[in-house]
């Protein structure tokens, strides 16, 4: 299942190049020959924000791999050395975000700046990017980015004030270019490349800002309104009680008990369980309608606490429900139980109803095409 | 009331500590005595496990004198078998099966001697010494197809 979810998220992170690896044709050179530099300009900036995309993927791309070989981990080595080469990256400054103010000190030496910058950036990575594929591949692949002598183009640059550049500028275009269809091969050969992706569509397409909205809205809503089941079982319900009466007064948050597990969002088990209660905690909480959360609250509810060598008490509620809140304590305090709720809250925050229901969809549909 | 106890059954037993230490055959007579003296109220029924053998306590009272006697019976843990008191004391019936429950003590006559506290699928008897504290115990909840929901 874990495979399966990771390998997907590969293969969205190689759809992604369609994005990422855009091609940038020669004629923006002529361009910026005619309008005497402005153009240049606006390639500078269009460069950069390429460099940044694409050493974006890539990073996340190593990142996901990584993710793969650590759950089937039956080659440790490999996975240390893959996680060795993904940290020279951050080393060597090649998954920092290169800031498109970085134009300024370009424009004071003539485009000079950037030119070294991004030439040396390639190199970088592409040397990088090929040795952790040779590792992962477990072959030597062949090294295509050519070499450039930064240093002596830099000269040339000077002595010529600035209209190497032009040149050097067109150097960097087709060896960018190049780079990305030789990676676009390289990651065909991947294992996992096995799903055709849909060149015209943007494979996170569905995380766009109406489907967000609307989670963010049904967020909004949830948060405000945690309506919680009254299911107390022991002492903790004392203190349970007290954050929902007047001094702490949890009304105030939208949170309101219901006695009954059809209405309720959040299953508080405040209290031993015992054996003989634990089927029916589960029956209840099998009644409650989704989303639902639990808060595991008490020492009791959490490990079986001051009982927990006795016969007949639940070693942890965790062993019939999911438990999304452990709040120690024996009791904990009506303030741990509010705290409990806000945290709640932040993760109730994170849900993606809408956009994981399309995402499923998708995959699905994905899916089913290649089978 | 003990000494009219003592007079009236030859058997019982007062030892040093103020127990009344009644036969297991016995039982019946000396409650059915008690009942008609006012005894109107079975307060508990308890059991206790001496390695050796196994206890059965009665707490009787009396709203009418007031007053209170405490008998005690002495049953071997091989067979632990005593006749019932609901007929005196309709109270007695969850009491003696939560004796039942803790001890595995049978009441002989009792109209539904099942477990009250632990469930139905409890395997061994928790208050007895000889039970391990981490017994492991299958516990499981069905919906009315019989389809198993949860098992612990
Ligand atoms: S954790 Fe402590 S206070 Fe809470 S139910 Fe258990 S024993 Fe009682």
């Amino acid at each position: 299942m874990d495979r399966e979810y990771v390998t997907d998220k590969i293969r969205r992170s190689m759809g992604r190049r369609i994005l990422t690896d855009e091609e940038v044709s020669g004629w923006w050179i002529i361009g910026g020959i005619v309008t005497f530099g402005l153009l240049f300009l606006l390639l500078f900036l269009k460069l950069i924000h390429r460099r940044n995309e694409h050493f974006k993927r890539q990073k996340m791309l190593e990142e996901q791999i990584i993710e793969l070989v650590g759950i089937d981990l039956k080659d440790k080595k490999m996975l240390a050395d893959l996680k060795a080469i993904h940290n020279e990256g951050y080393e060597s400054g090649e998954f920092k975000d290169l800031s498109f103010l970085r134009i300024i000190p370009a424009i004071i030496t003539l485009g000079l700046y950037i030119e070294w910058r991004l030439t040396k950036d390639l190199m970088i990575h592409a040397e990088r990017q090929r040795r952790f594929f040779s590792c992962y591949l477990g072959r030597e692949l062949e090294d295509t980015t050519p070499q450039r002598p930064t240093g002596k183009y830099l000269g040339l640059g000077v002595v010529t004030l600035g209209l190497f550049g032009i040149y050097w500028t067109n150097l960097i275009i087709k060896d960018s270019n190049e780079h990305f269809k030789d990676q676009w091969k390289l990651e065909d050969l991947l294992p996992e490349a096995g799903m055709e992706i849909d060149e015209g569509v943007d494979p996170d397409f569905y995380k766009n800002i109406i489907l967000t909205t609307v989670d963010k809205f049904l967020n909004w809503g949830r948060t405000c309104s945690v309506w919680p089941m009254a299911f107390g079982t022991a002492c903790c319900a004392m203190e349970m009680m007290a954050t929902f009466a007047s001094r702490n007064d949890m009304d105030r948050y939208g949170m309101i008990f219901r006695n009954s597990p059809r209405q309720a969002d959040v299953l508080i088990v405040a209290g031993t369980i015992t054996q003989k209660m634990a089927p029916r905690l589960r029956r209840l909480y099998d009644q409650m309608a989704e989303p639902k959360y639990v808060i595991a609250m008490g020492a009791c509810a959490m490990t079986g606490g001051p009982f927990v060598n006795s016969y007949s008490v639940l070693k942890g509620v965790d062993k019939v429900i999911p438990v999304d809140i452990y709040l120690p304590g024996c009791p904990p305090r009506p303030e741990a139980l509010l705290n409990a709720f806000l945290q709640l809250q932040e993760r109730m925050k994170e849900e993606r109803t809408v956009t994981k229901k399309f995402e499923r969809w998708i995959l699905k549909d994905r899916k089913e095409v290649v089978t | 009331m003990s000494e009219e106890l003592l007079n009236e059954f030859p058997h019982v037993v007062k030892s040093e500590d103020g127990l009344l230490l009644v036969e297991a055959d016995q039982i019946i007579e000396v409650c059915t005595f008690l009942k008609n003296k006012g005894f109107d109220f079975l307060e508990a029924i308890s059991g206790a496990d001496f390695e050796e053998y196994l206890e059965v306590i009665y707490n009787i009272a009396s709203y009418s004198k007031p007053d209170r006697v405490m008998l005690t019976v002495r049953i071997s843990k091989d067979n632990p078998i005593l006749p019932t008191v609901t007929s005196l004391w309709h109270g007695a019936n969850w009491h003696e099966r939560e004796a039942y429950d803790m001890f595995g003590i049978k009441f002989k006559g009792h109209p539904k001697l099942a477990r009250i506290l632990l469930p139905d699928s409890w395997d061994g008897y928790p208050l007895l010494k000889s039970y391990p504290l981490d017994k492991e115990q299958k516990v499981e909840l069905e919906d009315e197809t019989g389809v198993e929901i949860c098992q612990i």
